[in-house]
């Protein structure tokens, strides 16, 4: 399925999904069907990248171009509000910045995947579908934190290096981080390629037997 | 016979003694764990949760003549592991054998007590034990530490009941939501360890500067150049190192603020820096990494808290007026 396909439907729970607003069960759902569909997971991803804009989380590390761009569609929301005929109308209203956020978010998203191109879109659309990072980031409700960002593919490998030479001297110092030994450092191997994504059926047990815990 | 029957009886009660002295306090479990985590030899695989995502990993924990060595490693996937031994840490990542080494710290705290445990009872963090449950084929005592406020995480241990080793840990929000989860599936202790996994893994590798000042440093009083103005109840300045030079020439500060339990690292290091260590918040795993520039210095503050300490932190950092 590429996103000229995706269902509305599909779209609004990925939405509210990132928003949060989707029961436990129904995120697992969205998790499996993430973790198996790389269309899906681009637009997740391209999501991400567009609130990364908005909010200025991590901007150093998406395309400035892009962040431009959504800037535009923000300002062109309205117009497209106006004539009432937008595709877009499937997405839930959200409240005050969130609202112009999201439309242009999809309106980017549609503009990437060339199913609106318009007059100023062209060949720079594709090359930003194609940036589609790897899915990391899957929100999983209470196991995930509110801060929680996107690690993008394109993200400096000697960011990720510096900072873990942070960590790594910083639990040297500490020693045994509190009497939980190697506990601290286990964030620097995760942070790799290594993780299973929540697809597997163990995975998703193992978390929702984490959650029905509490 | 009847010395053997005392002695046998008095070992006994001896045992009973400390095990019910370990199952009233949970401040005595919290410092069992310790010990054990540092004073014994164990090995084991575990999983870890966080962000919906989940790794195997395993760790070897060998204490003998030759001190302590650790070895953390994927179980599967690309390679990556972290070596802890005499020598410092290395971190090795990838097919490609990268490497990023960082030789001992040998720098005397001038704050030369230990304070683990200090906020237990300081009104930080509430302890409280809780119900035993299976793990790893071992009965694992619960032990919450419930943080007082937004500035520290809490955690939820299973530690083992004979030994204190920790079973299962989990990260905890104030809301006492899960952020992370860590459980063993499997768990040796003792001679059950095999020692030739702490060499595998050891190969030639290509070694990635980390920028970060290696060697001894003297000690320093508090009043050094840099230091943080704004801290969470019950944390300070726990370790200080004046700044010095690394091996590529950058002057850097490092100093670690603690409440016994969580603790975070300040970094201040030039503008010009090698390394695009990037500004604002990120976060590497369940750490929260916070950078900021002031004053032709970059300001960095990491550790194992929410968001909101780390910034809080960075933002308060500025020059010791002399």
């Amino acid at each position: 399925m590429n996103p000229t396909d995706m269902t509305n439907d599909s779209r609004e729970n990925l939405s509210s999904f990132m928003d949060g607003e989707v029961d436990k069960s129904a995120g697992s759902f969205l998790v499996r069907r993430l973790a198996n569909d790389d269309d899906l997971r681009s637009t997740w991803n391209r999501y991400h990248m567009i609130r990364d804009c908005l909010h200025q989380q991590d901007a150093h590390l998406v395309h400035d171009d892009f962040c431009s761009r959504v800037r535009q569609a923000i300002d062109q929301e309205d117009l497209q509000e106006a004539d009432n005929k937008s595709p877009l109308g499937w997405i839930k209203p959200m409240a005050g910045a969130a609202i112009a956020a999201s439309v242009a978010l999809l309106a980017i998203l549609s503009v990437g995947s060339g199913q609106q191109a318009g007059p100023d879109s062209g060949p720079q659309a594709t090359p930003l579908a194609a940036q589609a990072v790897p899915f990391v980031s899957p929100n999983m409700g209470n196991l995930m934190p509110d801060s929680q960002p996107v690690n993008l593919a394109g993200q400096r490998a000697s960011e990720q290096e510096k900072a873990k030479a942070y960590l790594l001297r910083h639990y040297q110092v500490t020693g045994d981080g509190a009497g939980q030994g190697f506990v601290a450092l286990v964030p620097i191997l995760v942070t790799s390629d290594n993780a299973l994504q929540a697809d597997n059926p163990e995975v998703v047990a193992t978390i929702q037997e984490a959650e029905s815990a509490q | 016979m009847k010395l053997l029957a005392f002695c046998a009886s008095a070992v006994l009660l001896l045992g009973l003694s400390l095990q019910t002295i370990a199952g009233d306090d949970p401040q005595h479990w919290l410092e069992r764990m310790g010990a054990a985590m540092n004073q014994m030899s164990y090995q084991g695989t575990f999983i870890y949760i966080a962000g919906g995502r989940m790794e195997t990993m395993r760790i070897t924990h060998v204490i003998d003549e030759n001190g302590s060595r650790e070895r953390l490693s994927s179980v599967s996937g690309p390679r990556s592991e972290v070596v802890r031994d005499q020598s410092g840490m290395r971190w090795i990542s990838g097919e490609d054998e990268a490497v990023m080494a960082d030789p001992i710290v040998n720098w005397p705290m001038f704050l030369d007590q230990s304070i683990r445990g200090l906020s237990a009872h300081s009104g930080y963090y509430q302890l409280k034990l809780g119900d035993q449950k299976r793990i790893a084929e071992r009965i694992g005592q619960r032990l919450d530490i419930v943080a007082i406020d937004n500035y520290r995480y809490g955690y939820s241990l299973w530690l083992e009941s004979d030994s204190g080793l920790l079973l299962q840990w989990q990260l905890n929000d104030q809301n006492g939501e899960i952020l992370a989860k860590l459980e063993f599936t499997e768990l040796k202790m003792g001679s059950e360890v095999d020692m030739s996994e702490l060499k595998r893994g050891h190969s030639e590798t290509r070694q990635i500067a980390s920028g970060l000042p290696v060697g001894a440093a003297k000690p320093v009083s508090e009043r050094s150049n840099w230091k943080a103005y704004w801290l969470p109840p019950g944390f300070r300045m726990t370790a200080n190192r004046a700044p010095s030079q690394n091996t590529l020439g950058i002057i850097f500060q490092h100093q670690v603020y603690s409440d016994g339990i969580a603790s975070v690292s300040l970094y201040v290091e030039p503008l010009n820096v090698e390394a695009g260590a990037g500004l604002g918040l990120r976060e590497l795993g369940t750490s929260h990494i916070f950078s900021r520039k002031t004053n032709d210095v970059l300001v960095t503050v990491v550790g194992d808290v929410p968001a909101l300490t780390v910034e809080k932190i960075a933002e308060s950092v500025s020059q010791n007026q002399p």
